[in-house]
């Protein structure tokens, strides 16, 4: 370890090693099974926070929810929660707790209550009236001065049909972005989803296709691996619903002010997004309706992609959920001692030996807990901090200072020589599942301990849904646009099957 | 929360009674608040007297909706709009009991 290591351990200061702990955790979880996986209307897929590039003066949060859309999934297309609360949070004092709330409140209405179509002629406006199954919205701040309500009746655009029902569908989405306030737009709908990862092949006992010939297979013979093999987007075609905010960054920093300095202790923001139910809930007390009361309980939270799925055990997933950043001291022996770092070196024998060694070490992962937990301080990368404090908690951590990088971005993000992208915010285009695999495989270690050599492996791990760093268009999402809301237009019914 | 008094809740329970076809998830709810107003109350709002809550009544504008966590403590939890408050009531946990049955 060196000089460095230290640094980092005292930003975090209470490395817990695995103990009994979860079994403490699991007395508080409902059940083995996550629950928000059978509540895709509350269930965040994924959350960016990026300076804005065509408004370098703003910053743009989106929040996902209702994943994995077939974009022809009729004639009761997709839609936000009437009765969920959706939030996007922003930290911007270091504690984990949120500073700012926009929160989002969406209502549901039937215009034609005889017919059983989404829409019975082209939705040519968002006030057509063969638009039958429409939403719109309300947007309030919540911060220290009180709650203010941006908006109401924001209307949503409807889902992209095919092209007669849909037949100029941007012109829609452009319908639809909506000026709140000074400087803050809104866009709340479905998009194209933007993140692309071969869950099919890393859910399968850690397949890595690119690297699938030197997997174990458990000693089972006619698996089909065996040869290298290209990645397969599991996200390709498919559609989310995203909840878009573009604001001016001082209307978010804690002095209202632009820091224009990186190592400015106040330039740093911490995002996370939150949805929520009512407490009580009764069906059919109307015919056909249900009735929620009580107060909201969080049941779904994001921050730092891959952190919940990935690191936190099944048992204690929905309990996270509940908690605020804050409270992530708790899972913090999660980060230190990551599952997947210790099963790398089984899963693929002999191809990452350094990692075996550290793992077998017992040595916390301090380059993890600093790039999830806590950001990484001045000193570590040079000219770069996205340091919130010593506080544990998983935030997408973003430094407004650092400009949005226009030209030659990579998708690997500040490992990959661009400081503007992941761990530095989101942008939509960050190849994260790459970066947090090599991360945990070992390629950041070197940033706390110099001298760690990582394994060849490391530095390769990757999905095989890019060309390389600077291909921002994986497949599946070369809808990106170059404004907001970013995520490119989402697939339609009509082409989808046919175009996929 | 903290200013939702259980006096206040007690009214607004009360005043959904009177409205008529005010919906309640326990029909028998209603009436056994009544009860519990004017027995021993529990932890919460304990300190406030009968004579308070017989007051003028505001409509709570929606169901209640109660939760019987255990009956041996009588802990209750009560919901209305984005409301929910706690109480410690054991005869009125043994009045749910008997109205169910």
């Amino acid at each position: 370890m060196t000089a460095l290591v230290p640094e980092l351990l005292a930003a975090c200061p209470s490395i817990d090693h695995p103990t009994n702990k979860e079994a403490e955790v699991s007395h508080v979880v409902h059940r083995e099974a996550p629950q928000i996986s059978k509540d895709p209307v509350a269930d965040s897929t994924d959350l960016y926070a990026f300076v804005s590039p065509d408004q370098p003066d703003t910053v743009t949060l989106i929040a996902n929810y209702v994943p994995l859309q077939a974009p022809d999934g009729g004639p009761n297309f997709y839609e936000f929660g009437d009765d969920v609360l959706y939030a996007i949070n922003i930290d911007n004092d270091g504690d984990g707790d949120a500073d700012i709330s926009f929160q989002f409140q969406f209502t549901s209405r039937i215009t034609d209550p005889d017919t059983f179509l989404y829409n019975t002629g082209p939705i040519t406006s968002l006030t057509s009236p063969s638009w039958n199954r429409r939403q719109t919205y309300s947007v309030t701040r919540v911060d220290e001065r009180g709650s203010h309500v941006l908006g109401t009746g924001i209307p949503c655009p409807p889902c992209n049909i095919g092209p007669l029902s849909t037949p100029d569908f941007p012109a829609l989405v452009s319908e639809a972005i909506t000026t709140v306030a000074p400087g803050t737009k809104v866009l709340a709908g479905q998009r194209a989803e933007g993140f692309y990862v071969d869950l099919g092949a890393v859910f399968d006992l850690g397949i890595l296709r690119p690297f699938e010939q030197d997997h174990t297979t458990f000693g089972l013979a006619g698996t089909g691996l065996g040869t290298m093999a290209k990645g397969v987007n599991s996200t390709d075609g498919v559609n989310v619903h995203s909840i878009a905010i573009q604001v001016p960054i001082d209307q978010l920093t804690a002095d209202g002010r632009t820091a224009t300095s990186v190592t400015d202790p106040t330039a740093v923001l911490g995002v996370w997004t939150t949805a929520s139910r009512q407490k009580a809930r009764i069906f059919g007390n109307w015919p056909g309706e249900n009735y929620n009361s009580g107060p909201y309980a969080q049941v779904s939270r994001l921050g730092n992609p891959l952190v919940n799925e990935v690191l936190i055990p099944m048992a204690a997933k929905d309990y996270w959920n509940s908690l605020p950043p804050a409270a992530d001291q708790e899972f913090a022996s999660h980060v230190a001692h990551p599952e997947l770092a210790g099963l790398l070196n089984v899963l693929y024998p002999g191809v990452f030996p350094h990692l075996a060694s550290y793992v077998s070490s017992g040595a916390p992962r301090a380059d993890l807990l600093a790039i999830l937990l806590t950001g990484i301080p001045a000193g570590i990368v040079p000219g770069f901090q996205n340091y919130t404090g010593p506080r544990q908690a998983d935030m997408l951590r973003l430094n407004v200072a650092i400009p949005p990088t226009t030209t030659g971005a990579s998708n690997l993000g500040l490992v990959g020589g661009d400081p503007a992208g992941f761990p530095n915010g989101r942008r939509v285009f960050d190849d994260v599942v790459t970066i947090e695999l090599r991360a945990i495989a070992g390629a950041t270690l070197p940033l706390v301990d110099p001298g760690y050599t990582p394994d060849a492996a490391a530095g390769a791990i990757s999905m095989g849904l890019t060309s390389g760093p600077t291909d921002l268009t994986a497949m599946g999402t070369e809808n990106y646009l170059s404004e907001f809301p970013y995520l490119g237009t989402p697939h339609s019914g009509f082409a989808v099957p046919a175009a996929s | 929360m903290s200013e939702f008094s259980r006096r206040i809740f007690l009214k607004r329970g009360t005043a959904a009674v009177a409205l008529a076809g005010a919906a309640s998830a326990i029909p028998a709810l209603p009436a056994l608040i009544g009860v519990a107003d004017t027995q021993a109350p529990a932890d919460v709002g304990a300190a406030e007297s009968a004579a308070e809550d017989t007051g003028p009544i505001d409509s709570v504008g929606g169901p209640i909706i109660a939760h019987v966590r255990d009956l041996t403590s009588g802990e209750i939890g009560l919901f209305t709009g984005t409301d929910e408050i706690t109480v410690h009531d054991p005869q009125l946990a043994a009045s749910i009991l008997r109205a169910l049955r």
